[in-house]
């Protein structure tokens, strides 16, 4: 007879001996830390909103004040990352754009979630013509190419970042939807969901309590990655100029005004070329990371 | 996707050197071109002869929409694709001196009240109808009378078309005309085949009586033209074909004449150093456009002449021209360039000055000023509106910046919801056009409704005379009433540049910096 024990595997994070049962909370920290890579990322993430969010303090210039006599300068003593077709201090601009590519990132995925999560929760739950209806819209939206739906969507509204981000809210807004729908058709055939109902709980009570609580762990997953995305959409939404306006920047929007000088000046759009690359990579491997860490351990046969 | 464009650079890069040692190869190998290659003729290697079979390939940076009819086009810049096949009435020099074309002469008579046009003989419209007094009538009358004519204005002054004989024409005049030869120049004085005037498909097909006829018509992406039968100045017919590509991208547009998918086109001044290299040749040309803030002068602070003029000595002219035009822009106040006939020489760039910007804004009470701008979405634009953003900072106006669409953008500020709208001013065939556009009660560029009866009374001598040199006085007079009134702010005269490969010879931007095709051949 084989036992099955709920240790890992040798060479992974020890069990702690104590008594009490480890918390969800305790078990995903422990597994998140085996995975190093996303470890890693999770320190970059930090590091860049620290960046962000410490952009007055680590700047060296004002990052709107121009000197067109300075244009165009390579990375030197006084500017570090160079200046901008406008004279501008580029590593200042980008500590200042990095604020706005995150915080566009994070209003993007929260209309997504705002949007996706509670439709999404109703469907799985309510079934029926509520499902149906729901569902054939998110598969027409779905079906839109998502760059074209924002540019539409920019369109429509008046060219700004926050119309860029409800633009891209509205492209995540499916895919919230179509996960939090699928956790929960899965979750509500459960004896437990079935003991609730018996004993007089509400819909709403249920689904705040018992559906959305065990639909959560692909949703963390989800977010993670709709971050990553997020910034790289702003970035092309604001590299083709519908974004952000000036004189505030994205880091897609440094790219977007730069390439035209890619010759002259190619950091210019190297910088904040990296600096998407990074965030947006680092967003990714965390995502994976907290996949691996999340929802039931693969548990091995012991020998 | 963004975090392509790097490798996008590492292969522009990668095909850029390989474009120059492909020219040096060729270069070694024979010293001759190849046609086709564009880019792969060697450097220092003259052009050869000219082949009279070959197809200019230009790419045009303005699509002009679904709407080829001349009558009723809206579009300023439509004119490009409309030269090769319409002739005008009259043609103007670049230098804005009105030359025969379709009328051999004309004259003012009966004291200024008919334009009397004497016609050529023998021109045949591509469908075979001949050209003659009837037809200049028909178009007129068709231009005067269509409900959705873009011409009435610049016809505004024709009562009436009398056909005197077959090769004369007279058109009676109900209003001062003296800028009526010279909108004969621009789309007024296009002929259109009458006998096309029914074509459900004439806004898309052209038939006129130019030196190229259209074969193919993509709207938005291209139109291809052949060489026409029997035109009456073959030698002005230089080409076997022509195409005109639209690409609103200026960098993709030089990239496809260094790429070799096209023979020249045209460029914004800050992109001269990223255009020399081997095999090509850049241009320029001056041109009669303005970069220009125009303003709504209806909202609360602009219609104060103070705010106005501060806004101007606020603008540091020569340091946008130095940074963002490579010093391509000659900084100025006044919409007429040097060199032009209705050019103010006493008037002088305003020196930048913000104290006294500070100063003036405080005496009308706007110390704390927040306007917003509107600005076509192609970063050499929007750089320009942004320095000027960060210089009215300086002096307390708060300046928000929107950049859109081309269609958007002047609904918007036509619309009124724009205080300023910063664009380059092409200019017109006529500098009355210019005044009707920025400062009449119903000027499109004028959407506050401004007027000035000083600019009025000026306005009017214009049309008055029918010489430059008798005109030139009233526009002088109205361009230093301008300025001082600040009616709009001009940042600097353009010069218009362009690019094209060493295999193509003569092509040169007209008054209006378009381009006109006659006479450009393109080597074998």
């Amino acid at each position: 007879m084989t036992t099955i024990r709920p240790t890992a595997a040798p060479g992974a994070g020890e069990q702690p001996l104590t008594d009490r049962p480890e918390s969800p909370r305790q078990r995903f920290v422990r597994r998140f830390r085996r995975e190093r890579p996303a470890v890693v990322a999770f320190v970059v993430v930090v590091l860049v909103a620290l960046a962000a969010l410490l952009a007055p303090l680590l700047a060296t210039h004002d990052p709107d004040t121009q000197v067109l006599a300075d244009r165009l300068q390579a990375p030197n003593g006084e500017h570090w990352f160079g200046t901008d077709d406008l004279g501008r201090d580029v590593y200042s601009r980008l500590l200042y754009a990095g604020r706005i590519s995150l915080l566009a990132a994070v209003q993007a995925t929260a209309i997504g979630i705002a949007l996706g999560v509670p439709l999404g929760l109703a469907a799985g739950y309510l079934r029926g013509w509520v499902d149906v209806v729901l569902s054939r819209i998110a598969d027409a939206v779905m079906s839109i190419p998502a760059l074209l739906l924002a540019l539409a969507i920019v369109g429509i509204l008046e060219p700004d970042l926050t119309s860029a981000m409800i633009a891209i809210g509205v492209v995540y807004a499916p895919q919230f939807f179509r996960l939090t729908r699928a956790s929960t058709l899965a979750v509500r055939e459960e004896t437990f969901i079935e003991a609730a109902r018996s004993v007089g709980g509400t819909s709403r009570a249920i689904i705040t309590g018992h559906v959305l609580p065990n639909a959560l762990s692909p949703l963390v997953v989800q977010i993670s990655l709709a971050m990553g995305f997020a910034i790289l959409f702003e970035a092309s939404i604001s590299f083709l100029g519908l974004g952000v306006q000036p004189p505030d920047s994205s880091w897609g929007s440094m790219l977007g005004r730069s390439t035209r000088f890619f010759e002259q000046s190619p950091h210019l759009v190297l910088i904040p070329g990296l600096a998407i690359l990074v965030t947006v990579l680092a967003f990714n491997v965390i995502g994976d990371g907290v996949r691996d860490s999340l929802g039931r351990e693969i548990r091995r046969p012991t020998q | 996707m963004a975090w392509i464009t790097p490798v996008k650079g590492d292969e522009m890069r990668i095909r850029m050197l390989s474009v120059v040692m492909a020219a040096a190869l060729v270069t070694a190998a024979c010293g001759g071109s190849d046609g086709d290659s564009g880019t792969g003729g060697g450097s220092g290697s003259s052009a050869g002869p000219a082949d009279e079979d070959a197809t200019l390939r230009f790419s045009f940076g303005t699509p002009a929409g679904s709407n080829y009819d001349p009558a009723t086009t809206t579009n300023q810049f439509v004119n490009v694709y409309l030269y090769p096949v319409y002739d005008r009435l009259v043609d103007v020099t670049p230098e804005g001196e009105l030359q025969p074309m379709l009328a051999e002469s004309w004259e003012f008579t009966d004291d200024d009240r008919t334009l009397r046009l004497t016609l050529r003989e023998g021109v045949v419209f591509h469908d075979g109808t001949p050209f003659d007094a009837e037809a200049v009538k028909a178009n007129i009358d068709r231009a005067k009378s269509l409900p959705n004519s873009s011409l009435k204005a610049d016809l505004a002054a024709v009562s009436e078309v009398v056909v005197v004989d077959e090769r004369t024409v007279d058109l009676r005049l109900g209003a001062p005309a003296g800028s009526l030869p010279a909108l004969l120049a621009d789309r007024a004085g296009m002929m259109v085949s009458p006998a096309a005037f029914g074509n459900p498909d004439l806004d898309l097909q052209p038939v006129g009586t130019g030196p190229y006829r259209v074969t193919e018509h993509q709207p938005g992406v291209v139109i291809r033209y052949e060489r026409s039968a029997d035109y009456w100045a073959p030698d002005v017919q230089t080409l076997g074909g022509l195409e005109i590509q639209m690409q609103l991208d200026p960098e993709v547009r030089l990239r496809s004449v260094s790429g070799g998918q096209a023979d020249a086109t045209q460029l914004n001044p800050d992109q001269v150093e990223a255009a020399e290299g081997p095999g090509v040749t850049v241009d320029s040309a001056p041109s009669l456009g303005s970069f220009t803030l125009f303003l709504n002068k209806s909202g609360p602070a602009l219609s104060d002449q103070r705010v106005r003029e501060a806004i101007s000595l606020a603008i540091d002219r020569q340091g946008i021209s130095d940074a963002l035009q490579a010093g391509r822009c000659t900084p100025s106040a006044q919409l007429f360039p040097e060199d032009y006939w209705a050019h103010n020489p006493d008037i002088e760039a305003p020196e930048y000055d913000p104290d006294r910007a500070r100063e003036l804004l405080a005496e009308a009470g706007q110390s704390d000023l927040s306007l917003n701008a509107v600005v076509i979405n192609v970063p050499f634009y929007t750089a320009q509106l942004e320095a000027i953003q960060a210089q009215l900072a300086e002096v307390g106006v708060d300046l928000t910046v929107t950049s859109l669409e081309p269609t958007e953008l002047l609904s918007r500020f036509v619309g009124g919801e724009a205080d300023m709208y910063f664009s380059n001013w092409p200019g017109a065939t006529d500098p009355a056009k210019t005044v009707a556009t920025l400062l009449s009660a119903q000027g499109t560029l004028n959407p506050g409704g401004y007027t000035n009866p000083e600019i009025d009374r000026l306005a009017l001598e214009g049309l008055s005379a029918t010489t430059q040199e008798d005109r030139a006085p009233a526009y002088q007079e109205l361009s230093e009433v301008m300025v001082e009134d600040a009616t709009q702010i001009v940042v600097c005269n353009a010069t218009n540049t362009f690019v094209h490969t060493e295999q193509v010879s003569g092509l040169e931007s007209t008054l209006t910096g378009l381009f006109d095709f006659r006479g450009v051949t393109v080597s074998a």
